[in-house]
């Protein structure tokens, strides 16, 4: 029998599908509200008593906050680039993941604009970075593009609330999920040039400064080379990062929801794009060291500040690089589930470190002669603070699983 | 944090205040201050605020005055972004060979400055100093053992070449930081910097300081702040600004005794004049008749970390050739004997 039948929610749960007992899903959400109140406590101590509950200080504007945004944009580009391979690229088999890309992405943006709500010093003055926009700035054009896009992901998700099963008995919404449906390709042509422009930008963020040889690159046009490779690295992570929580979300429904051959689609293209990237990178890495010394800065300088020496590349491009781009160029190695999950976690922690590296590893390094290093680690409000959307972003993913068709093959893959 | 400053007998000036989004320090909601903030925010480039100005022709006629008075056939604005009219490079040469590390530079530009401390301000990472004094040895052994100070303040970089611009003002994305072509300072507005400290992680000479906490003085020490500095909130990244008030005054005496032009004894800045040793020398860098002109040109004159291209206001003197190997690279490409002291 269906156990959801009797509940009391079960008219609202999609057609054709079980989901567990409604006790235990609020007693599931409960619990996510535990680590949920830690870090909206620690959210309220930056507001109200300033950002001295941090460890960040003068020598490092930018930890883990930064980092984390980086990070979870370029986890979010799962969405952009999903959208792009199955209504651009016409790849059909994706359909029966790109509702969910989408989920996962409106998770990531919006957890990327509130905690730059809590890094800024004047929270409240948020609106002047579009109100006094530098348009020569990185960060300006990082923010309109990441508002837009994150408005584009909000439409993009309307038809699936409007498929909920009572909103859609009603004729009008039922009518505008259809129409909104047909607009898809478009509007996900607009996510996607909007995807291109912010991911980059936020390479150009420490790409630009050119006060600090760590980071700064030369480019193209306006661009620093930084602008490209932060592109391409969020669309080799990005749909591995969509794997990775939907093999989760698997786990905790205890059965399939999307076939493993859409999966390995998404897999095998990530894998390729990581071995573009990390050539790249390679290129890059090697011909800025040749360029910093001559200017003053040896390579080794750059890795002289423990704890950040040379294992930091070597994790970097080969641990959480060389590793998942081999398992996921691999056929056989995709095949196995196991595998591939280690691929998908190593190649997301791989661009974690990257945005890490790129923003507080560029501090770390000292520029005059006479400064000293000073290490910096995040301390546990900045933690709680970042990791508040970690738990938000699983009771989103809770409630839009249980009420809305996001899985077009669970009804296949599970008959009742 | 406001409690422990409350019990060491610090307290904030309006202990309320916390955050802002109209000109500091009018507490509180009001339409007034909205509108205040989108006709008086002058700043930089393109801006919603400077437009919604220009439609509603704000500015009252003290300011229309003053602005047209100073310059010939030029506002301020304009003068302030393309550098019509006539224009002044200001910088600092500092001697190192003269410096004994006193501090007193120090001491002078948090006074002049209204800088805030707290009661233990050891930490510093967290400090607020506009004027910083750095201390760097040989690091031979005695007796070789040599040290030399190295008075740090806003270097009001120009940039030139490919970089262009300030590294902080090109980063700023809410162009609440500026260069002016008219005087050659970096300015800072605090009322429109919402914290993204991106400013501070392009600035290479950690010039850039941030407010951690709300601003504290022992009591009774907010009745000697500095009138014509407006003090900074919580939440705010501020910065030398060659005590840009002093130039302020200066003109406006000028005007008053019908002078367009202000002499080099009228503008200097806190620390220059604090300097016991006299080893600060404060003027426009263009203009032969000051005297930074001839001593920025000696052969023992240097500026920091000058390969970057930042291109800064700040000279220093020094005949030992440690120390300028010390400053004018980074990372130790000529400087391998430089350590920290
Ligand atoms: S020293 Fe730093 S704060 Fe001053 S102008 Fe240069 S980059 Fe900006
Ligand atoms: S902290 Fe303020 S001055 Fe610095 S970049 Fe951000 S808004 Fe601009």
């Amino acid at each position: 029998m269906d156990s959801a039948s009797a509940s009391f929610d079960s008219a609202l749960i999609p057609e054709g599908v079980k989901r567990c007992k409604l006790k235990w899903f609020l007693l599931w959400i409960g619990i996510l509200h535990g680590p949920v109140m830690v870090g909206v406590v620690a959210t309220l101590m930056c507001w109200g008593l300033a950002l001295n509950v941090t460890y960040l200080n003068n020598n490092f504007p930018f930890g883990l906050w930064i980092a984390a945004d980086l990070g979870v944009i370029a986890l979010g580009a799962g969405a952009f680039f999903t959208g792009f391979l199955r209504y651009i690229l016409n790849i059909d088999e994706l359909k029966n993941i790109v509702n969910f890309a989408v989920v996962i992405g409106i998770m990531c943006y919006a957890a990327a604009q509130a905690i730059l709500g809590v890094d800024i010093g004047q929270p409240l003055r948020g609106w002047f970075i579009f109100w006094h926009a530098n348009v020569h700035s990185m960060l300006t054009e990082v923010a309109f593009c990441i508002t837009c896009y994150f408005m584009v992901l909000c439409i993009e998700y309307l038809p699936l609330i409007l498929e909920n099963r009572q909103i859609n008995k009603i004729g009008f919404f039922h009518g505008m999920a259809h129409h909104l449906h047909e607009a898809m390709p478009t509007i996900a042509a607009i996510g996607v040039f909007l995807s291109f422009f912010h991911q980059g930008s936020l390479g150009g963020v420490p790409g630009v400064l050119y006060g600090r040889p760590f980071a700064f690159r030369e480019g193209f046009l306006v661009w620093p080379w930084t602008f490209f490779l932060f592109i391409l690295s969020a669309i080799a992570a990005g749909p591995c990062f969509t794997i990775l929580i939907t093999w989760i979300t698997e786990k905790f429904a205890r059965k399939r929801l999307v076939k493993r051959n859409v999966i390995d689609i998404l897999a095998r293209i990530s894998g390729r794009l990581l071995v573009v990237y990390l050539v790249l990178k390679t290129i890059d890495t090697v011909y800025w060291v040749s360029i910093a010394g001559k200017v003053g800065a040896p390579f080794s300088s750059f890795y002289a500040n423990h704890p950040y020496g040379y294992w930091v590349l070597v994790l970097e491009l080969g641990i959480l690089g060389v590793i998942p781009a081999i398992i996921l160029l691999s056929t056989k190695a995709r095949q196995n589930e196991n595998l591939l999950v280690i691929a998908c976690l190593l190649n997301c922690a791989g661009i974690f470190m990257n945005r890490w590296i790129m923003t507080v590893q560029t501090l770390v390094v000292p520029v005059m002669s006479f400064d000293k290093f000073v290490s910096y680690h995040p301390n546990w409000v900045e933690y709680a603070s970042t990791l508040l959307y970690l738990w938000l972003g699983a009771i989103f993913i809770s409630i839009t699983y249980r009420y809305l068709p996001i899985f077009p093959q669970e009804k296949e893959l599970n008959p009742l | 944090m406001l409690r422990n400053a409350r019990q060491a007998g610090l307290e904030p000036i309006i202990p309320s205040f916390q955050y802002s989004i109209i000109p500091w320090p009018r507490p509180g909601f009001s339409l007034c201050g909205i509108l205040h903030l989108l006709s008086h925010q002058g700043g930089p480039g393109f801006s919603f605020g400077g437009i919604v100005q220009l439609l509603s022709r704000q500015g009252g006629p003290i300011a229309k005055r003053s602005e047209a008075s100073f310059y010939e056939g030029v506002t301020m604005k304009e003068a302030h972004h393309k550098g019509h009219g006539k224009t002044y490079k200001y910088g600092m040469v500092v001697d190192l060979d003269k410096c004994t590390g006193c501090g007193a530079c120090m001491v002078a530009c948090m006074a002049e400055n209204n800088l805030p401390f707290r009661k233990d301000n050891s930490d510093r990472l967290r400090s607020s100093l506009w004027m910083r004094v750095y201390k760097i040895s040989n690091g031979l052994p005695f007796p070789d053992m040599e040290i030399s100070y190295i008075p740090r303040p806003c270097q009001h970089c120009e940039g030139h070449g490919h970089h262009a611009a300030t590294p902080c003002v090109s980063v700023c994305p809410a162009c609440a930081t500026d260069y002016s072509h008219e005087t050659g300072i970096v300015s800072q507005i605090y009322t429109r910097c919402f914290g993204c400290r991106y400013c501070m992680a392009a600035c290479p000479y950690h010039v850039r300081i941030f407010n951690w906490w709300d601003p504290t003085w022992p009591k009774g020490m907010e009745k000697y702040l500095n009138p014509d500095v407006s003090v900074r909130m919580r939440g705010v990244v501020e910065k030398c600004s060659f005590c840009y008030h002093r130039l302020q005054r200066a003109r406006n005496k000028a005007y008053a005794e019908g002078r367009r032009e202000i002499h080099e004894d009228e503008y200097q800045t806190a620390c220059t004049q604090a300097c016991p040793a006299g080893a600060i020398t404060f003027g426009d860098l263009d203009n032969p008749e000051h005297k930074v002109y001839e001593l920025k040109k000696s052969r023992y004159a240097f500026r920091l970390l000058e390969e970057l291209g930042t291109n800064p206001k700040v000279y220093y003197v020094s005949t030992r050739d440690w120390v300028r190997k010390a400053g004018d690279v980074y990372t130790g490409k000529k400087g391998n004997d430089v350590m920290p002291a």
